[in-house]
């Protein structure tokens, strides 16, 4: 069975030692969160009455969730800044505090000491980037000035002129030329700046200072921010200087940079570590929010499989007052399913997962559905070339992770294995001798031989909805339902009897007269099953069972027959798929023909190869995928189960919810 | 010519949607404003644009704001089908919206009032506006509100304004933004040296002579400003009133004199040649007849200066619109409010 069992395991905690469990817990991950304060509050997470549990049993009465999602932001914003201070480059790595007691208050402070300093230093940095911006700010301003040869505080002096320098648009330029008859000051362009306005020095007598600035400001007369009365020397002058200012911040900016280089350096281990267990804290408190506390004690819940019993002994183990209870899985808990396969069927559990689940108490249909799988799709899709492309580009993409890159490949092998069956390589058919048949030349064979596979892989689908509908207690549908023991046996009787009447097999005449007595027998068996059901449950016989029992009923057996017949039939396509793709490639080479060969010849064939695996793959896939879900899935599975969710995925997603 | 083909044919689709001569006389005819308005939600194409307001109750400045709408989305349909030089002069239009929707916010912020509410006045286009709409409505002060603005042009022209507040510095603000869009006008225009719109070049170029005008006349006449104000806000770039002209109408001291140097401009003298009540009333809707009849003629021409003149007239239909909606408020008779329509709407004999 590919279901693995699961145990809830309750624990309880001394308060002091809810850090050090939550991070065991959190890096052993094999286990699903359930709340604690749920577990409790239903009366299942209940503790043995003895001396040794009774501080545990106290705390029952006062509990208040746990989870602070205060303290969880600011975790969040100390780790958002220290991975700021690397440019987002530190690695999460929990593995590595492994074994570091956590201190949370510790942490914290360390980090701020980090960061305090840090951030002084790229203040400073930005300071000075400021000062530098203001520099260059008046080394512009002045180098509109350069022709003057006198000092500006001889300009700055008068007592009853102002100075001042700015810009202007162009356009308002012009229309300050317009102006300039009426105007009562001195207006020198002096240059352009490099966003394209022209540079007005402005002298004003002070009497018509009001009008001026009136005049300047209709025209958006801007100010040059650099230029400022604290320079006094000549513009040249104050060039020089600001220049040699200039330089002396920049090398200031370089070395302060070069520290705090040399201090990021020097620091990434310890930031690292930091990194990791501000991360580790922030998880904690999301597992905390699925615990319970008391004012000693904190409670814990969760699904752990069974055969990591004795590993979460030794995890608990480490601390001397634990009380661990582990409680069996019964159905009304509704535990949640943890599949299990090798590697040769683990990929293949996406596709059971797209469908559903298993619930606790069924099988798992994954062996199956990859085995049949694996078939379906070689048998249509049958090329020794083409299946090695599949394979390289299945195996490429399940190194990078994709499970689908998995399943790929393995349907791949199939298809090589076909290829040889078929002796098809890359669509050409002399290279290889067949070592079965070439699909186009015996149609009925291939066909044949597909709904054969199809009637045993319908007849494996009957048996596992047989045991599943047993195994949970279900009667009516086990046993007299269409899917069950009784649909079971009258599928094989109407093969059986069909093809003895048919003469497709030898069967004595009796055995057919037999055959049909069954099958009439059996039908009204499905026909009643609610009344058989009854018979067996010693109830009244027609408890339940309305009039409209009888319709319904009646349209179902029309049903069951039907479908009986159309999924049988239904294997027909891994057949007429297998023609199809060796139909293609005809035409493909017939084009390659009327191209003359050669070049174009090959090119179309290329093309052609590549066309065929995209799109007939995707075909394939969506066919067989079909012929699982609807012909085989329909008969046995109800994938109605939740799915095992390790404590990761699950902080993972709270994290990014937050 | 095939890229144009589209363009036009699009064009007259959209005309085909606007006001009839019909669509006037129902809604001068309307007994009420409610009426009007709803005749407008009912019947017309502005109805998609109407429908959240409430006829009852509705608001100049509301129903201002959803008319407008219509030709931001308009403009925004026929700029896909324009190459780049083209599109600069239809940014004229998303820049005007962008320049109204301003005018409105520093108004509001002048009189104190909570800029998120004045959110559903603000009409500009989605796609092609410059400003950050949702963060300048957040602005407290004039400071951040200018701050916000980093990175547009409008801010250069707001920049030099230490405050807000003051009517003087408004009308200063509001004249400014004003002249930038001129100022881009006649760049656009100057960089259309082809011959296929040369017409559309003109039209535009006479709207900035009656600009110029009606500013000198009103300048003078209500607001009493010095010739060097004046002519920092008269625009560059007209068709027959130079600069020499500007300048030597702005240092005209004398009303009357003023107006006879006006009279002068033969183009633009029905402006002037009426009784000094009626002329100053209607000078500005006589301006904008005048150029409604030249882009009604344009519309007949391709391309982009069809596209123009579309948009333009759209303007006119819209100003129309509220006047008549204005007209209804103070019950005014047909006869009277054919007067303020830009539309001839007079009632036929």
């Amino acid at each position: 069975m590919a279901v693995e069992n699961v145990v809830m395991m309750n624990v309880v905690g001394n308060l002091t030692d809810v850090n050090k469990f939550a991070k065991d817990i959190f890096l052993f991950n094999d286990i699903q969160l359930v709340d604690a304060m749920g577990e409790i509050d239903s009366g299942r997470f209940t503790l043995p009455v003895d001396e040794k549990n009774l501080e545990g049993l106290l705390g029952l009465g006062s509990l208040v969730p746990g989870s602070n999602t205060q303290i969880q932001k600011k975790y969040e914003q100390m780790t958002k800044k220290l991975l700021g201070c690397y440019d987002g480059q530190l690695k999460y790595e929990p593995e590595t505090i492994k074994n570091v007691d956590l201190d949370a208050d510790t942490i914290v402070s360390d980090t701020e000491t980090f960061l305090d300093k840090f951030d002084s230093e790229t203040d400073e940095i930005e300071k000075i980037g400021e000062d530098l911006q203001s520099v260059d700010q008046s080394i512009e301003a002045y180098s509109y000035l350069k022709e003057l040869k006198e000092p500006m505080q001889k300009l700055f002096d008068m007592q009853f002129f102002k100075v001042e320098l700015g810009s202007l648009t162009k356009d308002n330029a012009q229309r300050l030329k317009n102006i300039y008859p009426s105007i009562t000051s001195v207006i020198l362009h002096v240059g352009d700046s490099p966003e394209g306005e022209e540079v007005f020095l402005v002298i004003t007598e002070k009497d018509f200072e009001y009008e001026t600035d009136r005049m300047l400001k209709a025209l958006n007369f801007k100010l040059l921010p650099g230029f400022s009365k604290d320079f006094k020397g000549t513009p040249e002058q104050i060039i020089e200087d600001l220049t040699k200012k200039e330089k002396e911040l920049e090398s200031k900016k370089e070395k302060l940079q070069a520290e705090l280089k040399v201090y990021r350096s020097s620091n990434e281990e310890n930031a690292n570590y930091l990194y990791n267990e501000l991360s580790m804290l922030t998880t904690i408190n999301i597992m905390e929010g699925y615990m319970a506390f008391s004012d000693k004690n904190f409670y814990f819940s969760g699904w752990i499989p069974v055969k990591k019993e004795d590993t979460i002994r030794t995890i608990t183990d480490q601390f001397p007052d634990m009380i661990v209870l582990f409680k069996a899985a019964t159905p009304d808990l509704k535990p949640p399913t943890k599949l299990k396969n090798n590697w040769l069927f683990r990929p293949f559990e996406e596709l059971v997962k797209m469908y559903g689940v298993p619930n606790y108490k069924e099988l798992d249909p994954t062996p199956f559905l990859s085995l049949t799988y694996m078939f379906c799709f070689g048998f249509m899709f049958g090329d020794v070339g083409q299946g090695l492309v599949l394979l390289l580009g299945g195996l490429l993409l399940e190194r990078k992770g994709n499970q689908l890159g998995g399943i790929a490949a393995r349907i791949a092998v199939s298809s090589i294995i076909f290829g040889f069956l078929y002796g098809s390589v890359f669509g050409n058919e002399t290279l290889l001798h067949p070592i079965w048949l070439r699909p186009m030349e015996d149609t009925n064979t291939l066909l044949i031989t597909a709904v054969i596979f199809g009637v045993g892989m319908l007849i494996v689908a009957y048996i596992y909805g047989v045991i599943n509908k047993v195994h949970q207690h279900q009667i009516e549908q086990g046993y007299f339902g269409k899917n069950g023991i009784s649909g079971f046996i009258l599928y094989l009787t109407i093969l059986v009897t069909a093809l003895g009447a048919m003469k497709y097999i030898p069967l004595p005449g009796g055995l057919v007269t037999a055959g049909i007595c069954i099958i009439v027998g059996l039908t009204l068996l499905i026909y009643l099953q609610a009344m058989a059901t009854n018979a067996v449950e010693h109830k009244p016989l027609t408890k339940g069972i309305t009039g409209e029992y009888y319709v319904s009923s009646f349209f179902e057996c029309f049903e069951m027959y039907l479908s009986m017949l159309s999924n049988t039939l239904s294997f027909i396509r891994v057949g007429a798929f297998a023609l199809t793709h060796a139909g293609m490639f005809m035409a493909f080479q017939t084009l390659a023909q009327l191209a003359g060969g050669g070049v174009a010849g090959v090119i179309i064939m290329i093309f052609a190869n590549i066309f065929i695996i995209v799109l007939e793959g995707l075909i394939d896939c969506i066919q067989c995928l079909r012929l699982e879900f609807y012909e085989l899935f329909g008969k046995y599975y109800e994938g109605d189960g939740r799915a095992f969710d390790p404590v990761t995925s699950e902080v993972r997603r709270l994290d990014a919810a937050l | 010519m095939a890229q144009n083909a589209a363009l036009d044919t699009k064009v007259l689709a959209l005309k085909a949607k606007t006001l009839t001569k019909n669509d006037y006389d129902k809604l001068i005819e309307a007994d009420s404003l409610a009426d009007a308005v709803r005749y407008l939600k009912d019947n017309t194409v502005y109805s998609k644009y109407l429908k959240d307001i409430d006829p009852e109750k509705a608001h100049r400045d509301q129903i201002e704001a959803a008319l407008s709408k219509l030709t931001i989305d308009d403009t925004e349909k026929l700029l896909h089908y324009l190459k780049s030089s083209d599109k600069k002069l239809m940014s004229l239009i998303t820049m005007q919206a962008d320049i109204e929707s301003l005018d409105i916010l520093i108004r509001g912020l002048a009189t104190g009032k909570d800029l998120k509410s004045l959110k559903d006045s603000l009409v500009y286009s989605k796609t092609y506006t410059k400003v950050n709409w949702n963060r300048l409505i957040e602005a407290e002060d004039w400071e951040q509100f200018k701050n916000d603005l980093k990175g547009t042009p409008y801010y250069r022209r707001l920049e030099v304004f230490d405050t807000i507040g003051p009517k003087e510095d408004l009308l200063q603000i509001e004249k400014s933004l004003e002249r930038y869009y001129y100022d881009f006008l006649k760049k656009v225009l100057s960089d259309f040296s082809g011959k296929s719109e040369k017409k559309l070049v003109q039209a535009l170029r006479e709207s900035i002579d009656l600009e110029n005008l009606i500013w000198i006349y009103r300048a003078k006449k209500f607001y009493h400003l010095k010739p060097a104000t004046i002519l920092s806000y008269s625009l560059l770039g007209g068709r027959y009133v130079t600069q020499e002209d500007l300048n030597r109408l702005a240092m005209i001291t004398d009303e009357d004199e003023l107006l006879e140097e006006l009279k002068k401009f033969s183009q633009y003298s029905f402006l002037f040649e009426h009784e000094p009540e009626d002329r100053d009333l209607h000078m500005e809707r006589r301006a904008e007849r005048y150029q409604y009849y030249q882009f009604r003629k344009l519309l007949k021409e391709h391309g982009v200066t069809r596209a123009l003149a579309y948009l333009r007239l759209l303007n006119y239909e819209m100003k129309d619109i509220i006047s008549i909606i204005e007209g209804k408020r103070y019950e005014l008779s047909p006869d009277e409010m054919a007067a303020y329509t830009i539309y001839n709407t007079k009632p036929e004999e």
